[in-house]
């Protein structure tokens, strides 16, 4: 069953993406497990997973290479069964390897990709400029991309998913083999296509590479759903069990142990610094204003109080199984 | 020492037994010898010696399976870890190039060698149908196991001077024409010379180099079979062959690894060569802006070439035929118009047959090879309408011999469709062209599938596909006469054309799970 926290709605009338109950079976080998979520519009989503989770056959389902065995997928309102001309007009996928033919020019790659999508010379032309720009690969439109580095490489990728001005980017694992300078660079440029409206989903197996860029992100593993929905609710982790790091302003005798006497209080502990406690509850049964009240009543003065962020990595690996797959 | 060689051995080895195709591979030959042995032994009641046309065709097949494993299976031993970028690994790992070099070579050889003798037991039927002896079955089986190791040491030697399989695969090719036709050419030249009076028959230019070609014409395999296949055969097995072929082996084993340390860690590009096509948008062979239909334009020039290679083709094709015509003009001392035309003609179709055979061997394979079907499948069209426009994109470079083609049709086209009118009547007309199309599609099958050698393993397939159909023909038609050879043609015919319209749907559904992974 999918385990899916989520702290937002997570369907929508309107989304790019919609996935319902999707499976997908290699040779016996359960890729995807009945997963579900949406991508909405405009969005950047990011959509992280251990190695051999199922990211690339979600995306492979998403951009109409692969048939889903069960289930069903909508892009823009299309079945990926159906609809595949439609979808493949409105969106741009980048592989997770260099699927580029490096005999050819800059130039020449981006023309031929122009002219497969049905563009005129000079709408080419103006395309091409345009998509050059973007990803900063101006000066270099005359090399030879077999002459180019990865990174380099990377944006020409970008920039031939960017010829037929796609709706929907997806990415598939794109900074992967790239130095820190190169993943910047081309973080940035998907900021930038995201401000120009696009609706970008990327996938990747380090959460912390996406937690800046990201709206909105979904955690797949060993083909089950394990989070779908804001980046801030994932590492908040609210629903349930909310944690609040309380700083005071000097230390009170007696106050762990009756914070954690109290009903709904599920764990008090100290940090490192003295006058630091970091509770969590139940929010079922307690909530913040009788924490917050049980604290005053024992003389403690309040320096600040607010919810305590998890760390990325330990929200990950909380969600997600260990094992090599 | 050899302790590298023993973990590539077994290593090989166990590759070999876990791969499905190399099982299919061995039944199929098991097949084929049942088969003839079906053939045999039905034969043997009407015809005489039948065990020397059973024992004629397995050595046949044998012969042919060694020339195929030549060029694809040991040509490959060294390239496939050139083009993997593995072989640095292993000499880091302290595998030494001697080492390196049997490890990759013996486990093929063995393979080979062992599907030799898994057969001989069932061979020495042949004794007992009658017409062959033990004698000539045991020559046999050292002249084609002795070529074997000859050959493997070709492929070897080859594999590590070129940096990739195709062209290490041509290398042998033309090592292997050399071989087979180089000595009789110059036998035939040197004869020519004399009949002309340009040399004289009992002079040094001729008695030497006459003396050393024949000598050098008793290695050849092929002239050693025909010997043994004659009735009577009682020579030693341990011939000029045997002994030939074995020294020259070993020498072509040392010279590999000589030249193993000069060419094994050349840096060999990961990406497609870009040929003659020029960079410069102003030059007469830049491929220019792409066409409307891209992907035409793309394999016209990235996979075949565009103007640049077209008019290397025109220059090549126009010399080769006025050197050939000039050089039958002055043989035949008469040569008409219509002569002349049929040479250009018949020789330009020869050449469009093969270059059609490695257009369908490359067209898809090169997307598998670069990884590239992925963004190709991403367009917004039909797998179909993608490989349509590729094959279009291919025949477009076949301009030149077509060109050619057309000037000996024209040029006789009187007789031409004289000619026509003739053969399109002939079921057996309609079945060679069908089998030809039908060859072309299995080859461009089977490039999806493998890594390399799509087309000499096509070649052996229909080979073999053509053995079995003309032998089960001449069975089934017998006492039926020339009509039921017709009908059973026909039903051929039929059949391969549904191969044909089926390999379209395979193709296409092969190339989009290509794609998909």
């Amino acid at each position: 069953m999918n385990e899916l926290l989520s702290d937002t709605p997570i369907f929508d009338d309107n989304p790019v993406i919609d996935i319902k109950n999707v499976s997908h079976a290699f040779k016996g080998h359960r890729a995807l497990q009945g997963i579900s979520f949406q991508v909405h519009p405009q969005s950047l989503h990011g959509f992280v997973g251990p190695n051999g989770a199922g990211k690339t056959t979600t995306l492979k389902i998403i951009c109409t290479l692969l048939r889903p065995q069960a289930g069903k997928i909508e892009v823009f309102g299309n079945n990926v069964l159906t609809g595949v001309k439609e979808i493949r007009k409105r969106i741009g996928f980048m592989p997770d390897h260099f699927s580029t033919y490096r005999q050819m020019t800059v130039f020449e790659y981006l023309d031929f990709f122009g002219a497969a999508y049905g563009l005129g010379v000079e709408q080419r032309d103006q395309v091409i400029n345009d998509v050059l720009t973007l990803t900063d690969m101006d000066g270099r439109k005359d090399s030879l991309i077999s002459g180019l580095s990865r990174g380099m490489q990377q944006r020409v990728s970008l920039a031939r998913v960017l010829v037929n001005d796609p709706d929907l980017l997806l990415l598939d694992e794109p900074a992967s083999g790239l130095d820190p300078r190169a993943r910047i660079e081309l973080m940035e440029i998907l900021q930038e296509l995201k401000r120009m409206g696009k609706t970008i989903f990327i996938s990747s197996h380090i959460l912390s590479e996406l937690a800046e860029l990201c709206d909105s992100v979904t955690i797949i593993d060993r083909g089950l759903i394990k989070y779908s929905g804001t980046m801030d609710g994932l590492l908040t982790h609210e629903q349930e069990h909310p944690t609040y790091k309380i700083v005071l302003a000097s230390e009170v005798e007696g106050l762990v142990e009756s914070l954690a006497n109290e009903s709904g209080v599920l764990n008090v502990e100290k940090t490192e610094k003295a006058r630091e406690l970091r509770v969590s509850f139940d929010a079922t049964t307690t909530n913040t204003s009788k924490l917050l009240s049980k604290i005053i009543n024992l003389q403690g003065v309040i320096e600040s109080f607010q919810k305590d962020k998890k760390h990325l990595n330990q929200a990950f690996l909380d969600l997600t199984e260990q094992g090599v797959r | 020492m050899f302790q590298g060689m023993f973990a590539l051995f077994h290593r090989a080895l166990n590759v070999d037994f876990r791969l499905t195709r190399t099982h299919l591979f061995r039944f199929l030959f098991a097949v084929m010898i049942l088969f003839s042995l079906m053939m045999a032994h039905t034969t043997s009641r009407f015809m005489a010696a039948a065990g020397l046309v059973f024992f004629t065709q397995i050595i046949y097949l044998n012969f042919v399976f060694i020339i195929m494993a030549g060029i694809s299976f040991f040509a490959t031993a060294i390239t496939e870890e050139k083009e993997e970028q593995t072989i640095g690994l292993l000499l880091m790992a302290g595998v030494n190039p001697i080492s390196l070099l049997l490890g990759k070579s013996l486990p093929r050889l063995v393979s080979a060698l062992l599907l030799l003798s898994v057969q001989f037991p069932f061979t020495l039927l042949a004794i007992t149908l009658g017409g062959v002896t033990f004698s000539q079955v045991i020559s046999a089986y050292i002249a084609l196991a002795v070529f074997l190791f000859f050959l493997s040491n070709l492929g070897l030697i080859c594999s590590v001077v070129c940096a990739r399989s195709r062209s290490a695969s041509t290398l042998v090719v033309l090592s292997l024409a050399f071989y087979f036709f180089g000595i009789p050419l110059l036998k035939w030249i040197l004869l020519v010379m004399v009949q002309q009076g340009w040399i004289s028959a009992g002079s040094i230019i001729n008695f030497y180099p006459k003396l050393i070609l024949d000598w050098l014409s008793q290695f050849s395999v092929l002239s050693q079979i025909n010997r043994i296949l004659i009735s009577g055969f009682s020579e030693s097995p341990w011939n000029m062959q045997f002994w030939g072929n074995l020294i020259m082996g070993i020498i072509l084993f040392f010279f590999a690894c000589l030249l193993f340390n000069r060419f094994a860690l050349t840096e060999i590009s990961t990406s497609p060569g870009r040929g003659l096509i020029a960079k410069k948008k102003s030059h007469y062979f830049s491929p220019g802006r792409s066409w409307s239909n891209a992907l035409i334009w793309k394999d016209y020039f990235f996979l075949n070439g565009g103007y640049g290679m077209a008019v290397i083709k025109l220059c090549c094709y126009g010399i080769a035929l006025m050197a050939l015509c000039i050089f039958v003009a002055y043989l035949s001392r008469s040569y008409s118009r219509e002569e002349f035309a049929l040479t250009v003609f018949w020789t330009m179709l020869v050449v469009l047959i093969i270059e059609i055979s490695l257009i369908s061997a490359r067209v898809f394979h090169v997307e598998v090879q670069w990884n590239t079907m992925v963004s190709t499948a991403m367009l917004p069209q039909s797998m179909s309408k993608t490989a349509y426009s590729k094959v279009i994109g291919c025949l477009l470079s076949l301009v030149p011999v077509c060109f050619y083609l057309s000037i000996g049709f024209v040029l006789c086209i009187d007789e031409m469709l004289y000619d026509l009118g003739m053969v399109l009547s002939e079921p057996g007309f309609w079945m060679m062209f069908i089998e030809v199309l039908f060859f072309w599609h299995l080859t461009a099958l089977l490039s999806t599938y493998i890594k390399w050698g799509a087309l000499p393993l096509a070649f052996v397939l229909m080979w073999v596909g053509n053995m079995f159909f003309f032998f089960s023909a001449s069975l089934i038609t017998l006492g039926g006469g020339a009509r039921a050879i017709e009908s059973l043609y026909i039903v051929f015919t039929l059949a391969m054309f549904v191969g044909i319209v089926v390999s379209h749907f395979v193709i296409k559904e092969r190339l989009i799970q290509l794609a998909s992974r």
